[in-house]
């Protein structure tokens, strides 16, 4: 193929992957939530407003999107709205202030999850054995988990709830779970809770009070807030006052008009109660669209594409589908890249101190690498693997913290112990090294299905960097290309594991008083170290060098996978957080 | 020579590759083992529910991480590595520029294991809470005493007239005005009755003020000029090591120093104990149920020479609780029964018809006690809930307690009353209570709301109607009053449950009454005898008997109830110890103490108990012991000069999240007096004396509770010591291997590569001067 013919490929693979960004992006954002009637006040003075949780400063909509989600799980707060038939999804921003001053119209609504399957048919029975609901219901309980305030209160659920939080080991902590869930979807919780308003006299220590500090109920007792906000400048307390009244009373009236135009005053006075306190607009803005955008993890469709036209471009070796299938590969990557950037900006520290952010990170480096390892390999034969290697990893992580919502995309602040340059370098080089050890398991995947229909037992007889060093002109096995291609990430992650093992172990000395305690994340992570090194060694003597390989680096995957899931959500440790 | 061939076969074994791949393998699944246990289905679908053995934790093991990772099959296999690796270092790979990156891989990795047999051999880790004042009690004349700085701790110092008491009533991490400092105040009692709060704040004894209790100016005179209270740091100067067990003693006339007697191989995971009557009955199906003795001996400390101790059980998770079992004198009818229903296994319940918390089972039954036969018949006639009030000279009335009343109604004497209230079975922290809630009018036109209970000892008459804030609510914080004796109400709940189990008056026996369609069933049933219902469902009277006794034993928590941070820290875990002497013998359960505080005051929630047991010696010494981790003298004294907390914005809200960082601010004791302040803090630990300290926890605030005063907090922190001889051999063998693997991945093909296109361009050159050359295969070879 001529280079105007790749050029031209290579651009259709970009263009295509851009309209597919596009097409998702316009899925996301135009998603099924309500957004007629009511529903579809104008919210976006709170996208610029910064409320006070947990130690940080967050927008409304990233507040209200963790809020809801505490309330309500990953299926959000849904309610008939008007003469509708169905219940529709709410946003969650609308949702939080809807259920904060209008109450009573969730008392029946389905809005409190219960995420154990088990307890959800034992309440079920529970409560059909009460005969107080019908069974319809209970069977849409038991398939979305969402279950009324009102039926939670009733005497059989009482007593489930009672019997569940004696078991501390199985269930007490759901029932911790649906309890906060019932304290967090009232009305006084989610008004105590609204921390918007900056402190009147403008420290930073200083908490942050809600509109309803701005009242006081003549008994005497003031809370902190109220007497912070009794503190105020009467004019600005009394503008507060004001246009908050005006916008409940108005929102209560559904008066949408007035509502988002109280609304917009509000915002703006509370952006001038302590302007030298109060984050950058542009952040906050940046915020809400990065969780309203849904953290664009859907890019994995990208990725998945990228390795459709890639594996064509290897099987078959089609130039097209490799200028396609690359084109496809650096849409998502750059997407994916901005993703990182944002939440970056947003958070204002580098994206790895949590599950979801490990993930996501790790499978970046695992793109960056690749794309690197594709510049340096573009004219061997080890071209695609490393892209293909990479969009399965980035897939593969990316589809994982969409559908796993214990993987929570809440932005909280670190725990005081990741205050460090270490988790800097120790968990990058962890993370991206896990990556690798992925990525090389793909390439492994697909040796092991070749030998599997028959292929002969090829091996990269010059070693890994040994074939990245040749200049492509030798005709070589695909078989010695995916074991070569193999051997370059394998040994890559094993140098990155390894240092990355005793960086660990330089924090774990200056933060916990001893270098390596036996933790499981740290016998895992030598486990992992063990199989790769176990596969040198066996490489070494064994003839059919390109299956062992394979097995190993497969086995070495399954080992860090196991480190990464069942040891941190499984069995307790130090780095529980990570 | 005879030793050639074993020594050529063990080179050969410990040079070859295949004999490293087997220990590296073995390794693998040792860790493996030990850390995360062995995982197995547990229905036999594959894609069911997992569980997993944690075999380091069988009875076979009894082993903790670290333990199972320095049993003497790792240590061996680590040296067998070890030798593998330099054998074959030297046997196999040529020291060369090509071969660099692998002899600085494994010189790295012996470097590693060397660097850890020091570390690990030498390791001493552990923790010490410093707490951060004291108030020095000073009465001119009469003495001294020294308080720990720590809500509701509490000291005297005697004189002539009488004690002063001083209690800590409040501790400020913070000035009202805002300002760092650190504010005690003190509750004072003078001897003459006299009572003030001092309040004093550390490093300013110009801001120290007197105020009375409820706040207001002292009158002069209360406060004797030759009392002085001061606030000074509280010197720590142990440790307590990580993970240890050990017993301690100490005189109880005395109260000195305790004295540690380490009790190493002591179980951890698993119960034994060595018949079943040493425990309650075990009342969960997770629990194994076996009886598994132990007998280890204790080293006994020289001043109880004379004695012989054993360990002769242990528990992981366990309580210490008291039970009525039949016996003794006083009238308190317990019953053992069992009931079982149409499928699934009998479960057996103990209850005392007394005792609220302990009258029901499973929902199903009831156990009451009658004093007399009328009121045995008085049951036997009525299943629903009745309630009857009596005036004197006037008959008594029945009130419906099926709906509330809405208007008062005469009930004689010029009394009104209405039934606000029916409140079946609430359910309170000690059991389940029948209530209601009257509304009453007194012939005087006094409001009064009374909540009557079956117990009418426990009746109470609160001010105004029930419909006043709060009334009506069981929580209500209406004002007491005294009980109206003119009216008497006399409540009976009926049947909460389907069957009750009745006992008495006296040694009349049981009866099973039961509610029917025709009225109340009612038949006596004996010890032994089993009942079947409709259905399947039965019952089973095991045990009864009128009068009980206390008695103690511990009760193994379920494992579904045992909160998981305790359990790991074996908080719960109890031993019991057996001492004899000559023909006396004693036999106590000890819980276990986090710290073995010589001054049981320090040992403020979050730092466990202090509870020693007492022990009568046959000599008449009087011995105290604890259960605790063993104690070590730390190099250094040390004191805590400050300790700052670092928030968010938002400043600290109680939500862990809004912390920033901890910082202790300490100074240690060397021969010069004591250092200039030295900070720690979260990854910024200092090393003094051959010790490194880290910060490890702190003091966080507790709302008050019945149990505890309350505190903001900050009254202690909480260090990490420990010792780090090794830690640079081993990161410098780590170092090492990471550039030979680089070396050798990266490196090395460079080299090859350039070597091979070298011996190429050699045969190109040869065959161009037409010099007769190897062959290819032969050059490269």
């Amino acid at each position: 193929m001529t280079s105007t013919g790749r050029i031209a490929w290579w651009s259709s693979g970009v263009f295509v992957g851009l309209g597919l960004t596009a097409l998702i992006l316009w899925m996301l954002l135009g998603r099924s939530v309500a957004t007629t009637g009511f529903a579809a006040i104008d919210l976006r003075p709170l996208d610029e407003s910064a409320v006070y949780h947990r130690g940080r400063l967050k927008s409304f909509d990233s507040y209200a999107r963790e809020i809801v989600a505490q309330v309500a799980g990953p299926k959000g707060v849904s309610r008939v709205l008007d003469d509708a038939a169905e219940p529709t999804r709410l946003p969650a921003d609308f949702a939080y202030l809807d259920m904060m001053i209008r109450p009573e119209l969730y008392d029946d609504a389905d809005i409190i999850y219960v995420k154990k399957k088990p307890m959800r048919a034992q309440l079920a029975a529970a409560l059909e054995r009460a005969g107080t609901v019908d069974t319809e219901t209970l069977d849409a309980f038991i398939d979305t988990g969402l279950i009324s305030e009102s039926l939670l209160r009733s005497p059989a659920s009482l007593e489930m709830l009672q019997i569940w939080s004696r078991d501390v080991v199985r269930t007490a902590s759901h029932v911790n779970a649906i309890r906060a869930a019932m304290h967090f979807r009232s009305s006084e919780t989610l008004a105590t809770s609204l921390r918007i308003i900056p402190p009147p006299d403008g420290d930073r220590d200083t908490p942050w009070l809600s509109p309803a500090d701005l009242w006081t109920d003549g008994s005497g007792a003031l809370t902190e807030g109220q007497r912070l906000a009794a503190g105020m400048d009467p004019e600005m307390r009394d503008a507060l006052q004001r246009s908050w009244a005006a916008f409940v009373e108005a929102w209560r009236a559904e008066d949408t008009d007035r509502a988002a135009a109280m609304l917009a005053t509000f915002c703006t006075a509370i952006h001038e109660a302590a302007p030298e306190l109060y984050p950058e607009r542009s952040r906050l803005l940046t915020e809400s669209t990065y969780f309203r955008a849904g953290s664009f993890t859907w890019s994995w469709i990208i990725y998945l594409f990228a390795v459709l036209f890639l594996l064509m471009a290897v099987a078959f070796k089609w130039e097209g589908a490799r200028m396609l299938g690359l084109g496809m590969f650096s849409v998502a990557f750059l997407l994916h890249t901005g993703t990182i950037a944002v939440r970056w900006y947003v958070s204002g520290r580098w994206p790895n101190s949590n599950m979801f952010e490990a993930v996501t990170t790790s499978v970046w480096f695992g793109a960056v690498v690749a794309v690197a390892l594709e510049l340096v390999a573009r004219r061997t034969a080890l071209r695609n693997l490393f892209a293909i290697g990479a969009s399965v990893a980035c897939m593969a992580a990316m589809m994982s913290v969409q559908f796993i919502p214990k993987l929570d995309p809440a932005i909280n602040n670190m725990m005081p112990i990741l205050h460090d340059l270490w988790l800097y370098i120790h968990t990058n080089t962890i993370i991206a090294s896990y990556a690798l050890i992925a990525m090389a398991a793909v390439t492994s995947i697909l040796y092991l299905l070749r030998r599997l229909f028959g292929a002969p037992a090829d091996f990269a007889r010059v070693g890994g960097t040994g074939m990245l060093l040749q200049d492509g002109k030798r005709t070589v096995s695909l078989g010695e290309v995916l074991d070569g291609a193999t051997l370059i990430m394998m040994e890559l992650s094993f140098v990155m594991l390894w240092a990355g093992i005793i960086m660990g172990a330089v924090w774990a000395d200056h933060s916990w008083g001893r270098p390596w305690g036996w933790d499981p994340k740290e016998v895992f992570a030598l486990n992992t170290f063990l199989v790769f090194l176990i596969l040198i060694h066996v490489r070494l003597r064994v003839a059919d060098k390109g299956l062992w390989t394979a097995v190993l680096a497969v086995a070495g995957c399954g080992v860090m996978l196991f480190n990464w899931i069942v040891i941190n959500f499984v069995i307790a440790g130090l780095h529980s957080y990570a | 020579m005879a030793f050639a061939a074993p020594l050529k076969a063990l080179r050969t074994l410990f040079s070859s590759v295949r004999f490293g791949v087997t220990l590296l393998t073995i390794l693998f699944v040792y860790a493996t083992i030990g850390s995360s246990g062995i995982p197995y289905p547990t229905t036999l679908n594959p894609f069911g529910p997992w569980g997993f053995s944690q075999v380091r934790t069988l009875p076979a093991f009894e082993l903790t991480e670290f333990e199972w990772f320095h049993t003497w099959f790792f240590l061996v296999l680590c040296a067998l590595i070890a030798a593998n690796i330099i054998v074959a270092t030297l046997t196999r790979i040529r020291l060369s520029v090509v071969n660099l990156g692998v002899w600085m891989i494994h010189t790295g990795i012996i470097t590693l294991i060397v660097g850890s047999v020091i570390y690990f051999g030498t390791k001493v880790e552990g923790d010490a809470p410093v707490f951060r004042r004291a108030v020095v009690i000073n009465v001119e004349g009469a003495g001294a005493a020294l308080l720990p700085a720590l809500p509701g701790r509490s000291a005297a110092v005697e004189t002539n007239a009488g004690p002063y008491l001083c209690t800590v009533v409040e501790t400020a991490p913070e000035l009202p005005s805002g300002e760092p400092g650190y504010a005690v105040s003190v509750a004072v009692q003078t001897p003459t009755g006299g009572r003030f709060v001092r309040r004093l704040v550390d490093g300013q004894p110009q801001l120290t003020a007197d105020a009375l209790p409820g706040g207001g100016p002292v009158p002069v005179g209360i406060v004797d000029p030759g009392f002085t209270l001061a606030l000074q740091p509280l010197v720590q100067e142990d440790f307590w090591i990580k993970e240890s067990r050990a017993l301690a003693f100490r005189s109880a006339e005395t109260a000195e120093s305790w004295n540690h007697v380490s009790l190493d191989g002591l179980p951890r995971f698993n119960d034994y104990y060595a018949q079943p009557e040493d425990v309650w009955p075990l009342t969960s199906s997770e629990l194994d149920g076996v009886v598994r003795p132990i007998d280890m001996p204790v080293a006994v400390p020289e001043q109880l020479a004379d004695l012989d101790i054993r360990i002769t059980g242990f528990l992981r998770y366990a309580v210490e609780q008291s039970r009525r079992v039949p016996g003794g004198h006083r009238i308190d009818p317990v019953a053992l029964v069992e009931l079982s229903g149409p499928q699934g296994a009998p479960s057996r319940h103990r209850l005392a018809a007394l005792r609220p918390q302990e009258r029901t089972a499973g929902g199903a039954l009831e156990f009451r006690y009658v004093e007399s036969m009328d009121a045995l018949e008085a049951m036997q006639l009525q299943a629903d809930p009745s309630l009857t009030l009596s005036v004197e000279g006037s008959d008594p009335v029945t009130l419906s307690l099926a709906e509330p009343g809405t208007a008062l109604t005469d009930v004689g004497a010029g009394w009104q009353a209405r039934v606000h209230e029916f409140i079946p079975q609430l359910t309170l922290p000690n059991g389940a209570l029948s209530l209601v809630v009257l509304h009453l009018r007194t012939p005087e036109g006094t409001d009064i709301t009374r909540w009557v209970f079956e117990d009418a000892s426990i009746n109470r008459d609160i001010s105004g109607s029930p419909d006043g804030p709060g009334h009506g609510a069981i929580n209500a914080r209406g004002e007491s009053r005294e009980l109206d004796t003119r009216l008497t109400s006399t409540f009976r709940a009926g049947f909460a449950f389907p069957l009750m189990l009745v006992g008495g008056p006296d040694d009349v026996g049981l009866r099973l009454l039961s509610p029917g369609p025709d009225g109340i069933n009612s038949a006596p049933i004996q010890v032994g005898q089993g009942v079947t219902f409709t259905g399947g469902a039965g019952l089973r009277v095991i045990e009864f008997s009128l009068t009980a006794r206390e008695e103690i034993r511990p009760f193994i928590v379920p494992p579904r109830q045992r909160d998981r941070n305790s359990d790991i820290g074996g908080s719960f875990s109890m031993i019991r110890v057996e001492l004899a002497s000559g023909g006396w013998s004693a036999t106590h359960w000890l819980p276990f103490h986090r710290y073995s505080f010589d001054d049981p005051r320090l040992a403020v929630p979050g730092l466990g108990r202090a509870e020693p047991t007492l022990l009568a010696l046959p000599d008449g010494r009087r011995v105290e012991m604890i259960f605790t981790r063993e104690r070590r003298p730390l190099p250094a004294p040390v004191i805590l000069d400050d300790f700052i907390l670092t928030s968010h914005v938002g400043g600290f809200t109680g939500d862990v999240s809004s912390i920033r960082d901890w910082t202790s601010v300490l100074r240690f004791e060397s021969g010069d007096g004591w250092t200039m302040p030295k900070s720690i803090s979260t990854n910024a630990p200092v090393a003094f004396a051959g010790l490194s300290y880290f910060q490890s926890f702190w003091d966080a605030p507790r709302p008050p509770s019945q149990m505890d005063f309350g505190t903001p907090g900050m009254n202690f922190t909480g260090l990490g010591v420990g010792n780090r001889n090794g830690v640079v051999t081993q990161l410098a063998g780590g170092t090492l291997a990471v550039i030979g693997m680089l070396y050798a991945f990266y490196v090395k093909p460079v080299i090859k590569r350039r070597r091979r296109e070298r011996v190429l361009a050699d045969i190109e050159a040869k065959k161009a001067i037409g010099m007769q050359a190897e062959t290819r295969q032969e050059v490269l070879a």
